[in-house]
């Protein structure tokens, strides 16, 4: 028989130590695949995992002779988990069962969720894990693009965002979302806010469900105090706006799009006054000048003339596959990474030294604007897919926005 | 909403240019709506009283522009301009205040180096292919690349 797992979360039992006049506790717990894994909670946890859930009673015992009496009473909860908690010789120790109507209690192993401190503990010498957690990010347009660095961003232990989005999870974007048909129907902030504490429970996550061109003021706010700005906008209108609240608060800004039907992309690093501003690309020959993919007809319908015929605006609807956008999100996860590591001695440091250009090309396919790029094949000296090219791009002394 | 300081400077650049190279244009208020407006001439000495719309978010946002006058502007064929609506072959987009509205940059390639001047400059190209039109009947596209 396979052995049932009880998930805690160690912060929580620690809690029920603190007052011991106190030493019953109703909790909840969910219980998944099949009564075989368990994740109990002292208190409604701020993402409840999918399963059925039942009641939970967490007993504190002062001493193992109370839990081996009280251990024989403990069948009055019909349904559910209890779970007995007793120090011996300063260590806790742990008995968890759980009922079921008609059914026999079964035994289950209790593992802890770790406090805090130890959840990325993996990462540290790799990245400066008591650095990031006190960074925060700010990320406009949650759709293929910036959810997905969202939640990286979380794993890499990210502690604080800000989410701006005012648009909701549909049918259309589940192919390439990070959230799923769950979450059908829910803000994108929202959906995403969930995705980031299922990584991170103690991300501190402000979401602003705004059209960020209607409410310029409002996303200037929230972005004032952030320490990267991400862009996945799918409008030039809202980057220039972010560009523009990266120079007044000298904060760096991470653009990236992709191409009609993701047949590739870019990303623009922004460091503020150190280099070329999101307008100043607009005065260099490099950019491409291909539409870029949206995520819906109607928004696509708001940056083009009314005369786009169907054809042209469905190209641009046809947003390509998740992992044609991958690359591209990935590397914005990654310069986002350096600019908040910048100076810090890490295991990314090096990264610093590689990643001068502030302006990056991917390729995915060799269509369109790509047409002429020489096949991968054994092709490593030439332009070719799959591969990231980093681009010079000066600072543009008339730029009208930042050379003034 | 007042504009902020970045964008006061931006028109006080707008209009510096537009003194040097437009300079009948000058602010006027529609309504609570700040505009410029003043007069294109073509090479067939034909007026045109010009009304460009200043953005809220400038210089984020393409200006809408449109003829004033001659009012009741018609195309070679006799109909109003107003009632082609948003067209591809004059390059029209929906009508303003029942005046017609030309196409001058699509949103996607607009940027904040364009200035009101460029726009303008476009404008008056627009208007050299619309008497160009009058003369010959061929569409605005005929003279016209899509930008």
């Amino acid at each position: 028989m396979i052995d049932k797992s009880v998930f805690l979360q160690e912060e929580q039992i620690k809690s029920l130590f603190i007052d011991l006049s106190k030493n019953r506790h109703q909790g909840l717990v969910i219980s998944m695949d099949n009564d075989s894994v368990f994740h109990a909670f002292t208190e409604v946890p701020v993402v409840i995992p999918s399963g059925k859930e039942y009641p939970a009673l967490f007993i504190v015992h002062e001493t193992i002779e109370d839990f081996i009496k009280e251990k024989k009473k403990d069948a009055s909860l019909i349904e559910g988990i209890i779970i007995h908690l007793f120090i011996v010789d300063n260590v806790l120790k742990t008995q968890a069962f759980f009922y079921k109507k008609d059914q026999k209690k079964i035994n289950c192993i209790v593992k802890f969720i770790p406090e805090k401190s130890e959840l990325y503990s993996r990462s540290k010498g790799l990245l400066e894990i008591s650095v990031l957690e006190n960074k925060t990010v700010g990320i406009v347009g949650l759709g293929s693009g910036g959810s997905p660095i969202a939640v990286e961003l979380a794993k890499a232990g990210i502690g604080k965002f800000v989410l701006i989005d005012f648009d909701r999870i549909e049918l259309s974007n589940v192919a390439r979302h990070v959230c799923g048909i769950s979450d059908l129907g829910r803000l994108k902030t929202l959906a995403v806010k969930d995705l980031i504490l299922n990584k991170n429970p103690y991300a501190i996550v402000n979401t602003f469900e705004i059209d960020v061109n209607e409410y310029s003021q409002v996303c200037t706010n929230a972005l004032s105090n952030v320490d990267v700005i991400i862009c996945a906008s799918d409008n030039d209108k809202s980057r220039f706006l972010l560009n523009d609240i990266s120079l007044k608060f000298n904060i760096p800004a991470i653009f990236g799009r992709a191409i009609t039907r993701a047949i590739g992309g870019d990303v623009l690093r922004v460091r503020p006054h150190k280099g070329p501003c999101y307008n100043c690309l607009y005065s260099q020959d490099i950019r491409n000048t291909e539409e870029e993919i949206s995520q819906k007809e109607r928004q696509a319908k708001k940056f083009l003339p009314e005369y786009t015929s169907e054809e042209d605006l469905n190209s641009i609807v046809q947003v390509g596959l998740s992992s044609d956008i991958a690359p591209i999100t990935n590397f914005m996860v990654k310069l986002t990474l350096v600019e908040l590591s910048r100076g810090i001695n890490s295991g990314i440091s090096s990264l610093e030294e590689d990643l001068i250009a502030d302006y990056y090309i991917w390729a995915n396919r060799r269509e369109n604007v790509y047409d002429s790029w020489s096949k991968l094949e054994y092709n490593f000296n030439k332009p070719s897919i799959l591969r990231w090219y980093g681009a010079k791009i000066e600072k543009d002394a008339n730029c009208m926005i930042c050379g003034i | 909403m007042g504009w902020t300081y970045e964008q006061q400077n931006r028109l006080q650049r707008e209009v510096d240019i537009l003194n040097q190279y437009f300079p009948s244009f000058a602010f006027v208020y529609i309504g609570s709506q700040l505009c410029m407006e003043g007069w294109l001439i073509t090479n067939s000495k034909n007026n045109y009283k010009i009304r460009l719309y200043v953005p809220k978010d400038l210089p984020y946002s393409v200006p809408d522009v449109i003829i004033t006058y001659p009012t009741q502007l018609k195309d070679y064929y006799g109909r109003l301009l107003v009632n082609l609506g948003a067209s591809a072959n004059m390059h029209l987009l929906s009508p303003i205040d029942n005046s017609p509205k030309i196409c001058t940059y699509r949103s996607t390639n607009w940027n904040a180096n364009i200035t009101f001047y460029k726009v303008l400059m476009k404008v008056r190209i627009w208007l050299e292919a619309f008497d160009g039109h009058l003369k010959t009947s061929n569409d605005l596209d005929y003279y016209l690349k899509h930008q």
